[in-house]
């Protein structure tokens, strides 16, 4: 790899993992304050000024984005939640949690969204679900790796592995120009193969192993590429094949390399 | 797909929160998704329904502005709630003189006290605001509406220049809109909405 091309990464690198880190945990923690908003019983508040509480779960369903709102939901334990939702759902799921209180407002008061922070609170957990039955019931676990705030928008909490996937995401996004999921995997593994660590916390961070990228040639780093991309194929099966040689071009473009010859992945 | 008469009440009327406790609670929640499909829910406190397209004001729409710009595939649900259970049974509908409001005020179908209520409360209003038209009405059994569709943001035109005008009333002149939030509606589902809130 060029010195030129590796400083830009790194510099890439640098950028996002300071913009990611600030303010936010590394780790999931379902706190009781959420735990009691999302748990605790309001059904025998029967007079409008005490709180009541929704939940509303968004998916997609055979490709289609879907929401819904949701009678009960569970903590499990720190970072799982179980949903009773009849749908069967597998992938990335929103649980957005509310608790609404005080409607003496005004009128006008109602249009405002930034204006009506002191009437609701709430939570929104994001992670991948799976399908559960329990007895006759149908449920949903879901395992959350991100926690937003319902009502600023703001993240508050994120693990380290969804840290690291959206890193990588905006890497190949802002250095390579491209996008998609078998990017993004062939990035990964790229980053790995390449013995690139992120570690440290928002004020003290390093990047290790960003001497050896500097170091390597463009040979060797196509080669690596290569055999990368060859095993994926492998796993993945031929309909990939394409994406992957379009995104080879890509690299090599980036990489200022020219190539000797046309590349091609094939099946073995 | 078009927005019934009903669909667009639900979406557009305000729910004035003045009498304890049988007035509804109308909820409006924003579902977008990015290109890799992960999903995001925001609150969304006002719509209107113009020419059979749901138009929200982006008023801090942070990530869903970003998600709509990326993939235009979203949800949107309204669903209106009395308290802890969603609402139904009579209802007075009053559209103010004044401000061109409609405001309602429901109050479910479970006996005569109640029905009495709704009465003097009718009589009360027509002392005080008489130049209001008012309507009793029954509301039919308590439902959600889902709606999908593509949206797009628009920072100009007619639709957005008479939002940002709006906006301008509510907020003061100093306020400017980012933009709307435009969405053809491709499928509506409706459903029963039973005892979700809690």
């Amino acid at each position: 790899m060029l010195p030129k091309e590796a400083n830009i990464l790194e510099q890439v690198f640098r950028k996002r993992i300071k913009d990611e880190l600030s303010g936010i945990k590394t780790s999931i923690k379902i706190d009781s304050e959420m735990k009691d908003v999302l748990e605790k019983n309001y059904s025998k508040n029967f007079s409008a000024s005490l709180p009541f509480r929704l939940h509303y779960l968004a998916f997609r369903e055979n490709g289609k984005l879907r929401i819904i709102p949701v009678k009960k939901v569970r903590v499990m334990d720190k970072n799982k939640i179980l949903v009773e939702c009849d749908a069967k759902i597998k992938g990335r799921v929103a649980l957005l949690s509310c608790v609404y209180s005080k409607f003496e407002e005004e009128n006008e008061r109602l249009v405002s969204r930034s204006l009506s922070i002191e009437e609701m609170k709430g939570w929104q957990f994001k992670g991948f679900a799976k399908s559960k039955r329990i007895g006759k019931e149908s449920y949903i676990l879901l395992e959350v790796d991100e926690i937003y705030c319902a009502i600023s928008g703001k993240k508050l909490q994120e693990t380290r592995e969804r840290l690291r996937i959206k890193l990588i995401q905006g890497i190949v996004k802002s250095f390579f120009n491209i996008s998609g999921n078998v990017a993004i995997a062939i990035a990964n593994r790229a980053l790995r193969k390449f013995r690139i660590e992120i570690k440290g916390s928002e004020e003290n961070f390093s990047i290790k192993g960003s001497n050896k990228l500097k170091k390597m040639k463009t040979k060797e780093f196509n080669k690596i590429l290569c055999t990368l991309l060859k095993e994926y194929s492998v796993i993945y099966g031929e309909r990939l094949a394409k994406s992957m040689t379009i995104l080879l071009e890509k690299f090599s473009e980036n990489l200022r390399a020219k190539p000797k010859k046309e590349w091609k992945v094939c099946l073995k | 797909m078009k927005i019934t008469k009903e669909m667009k009440e639900a979406l557009e009327e305000t729910y004035m929160p003045l009498f304890n406790p049988f007035l509804p609670y109308r909820v409006l929640y924003l579902a977008t998704c990015d290109r890799e499909g992960n999903p995001n829910i925001t609150v969304i406190s006002f719509a209107k329904v113009i020419d059979n397209k749901i138009i929200i004001p982006d008023i801090a729409l942070l990530k869903s502005r970003l998600n709509i710009e990326e993939n235009p595939d979203i949800s949107f649900i309204v669903a209106l709630y009395r308290n802890y259970q969603p609402v139904g049974g009579f209802g007075i509908r009053i559209l103010h003189a004044i401000t061109k409001r409609l405001i309602s005020i429901d109050i479910s179908l479970l006996g005569r006290i109640k029905l009495r209520i709704l009465l003097t409360l009718y009589k009360i209003f027509k002392r005080f605001i008489p130049r209001a038209k008012y309507k009793i009405s029954l509301r039919k059994e308590p439902k959600y509406f889902e709606f999908r569709g593509k949206a797009k943001i628009v920072r100009y035109g007619k639709t957005y220049e008479n939002m940002n005008k709006f906006m301008k009333i509510l907020f003061g002149k100093k306020f400017e809109l980012n933009g709307i939030v435009e969405i053809e509606i491709e499928e509506i589902k409706e459903k029963k909405l039973s005892d979700h809130a809690s």
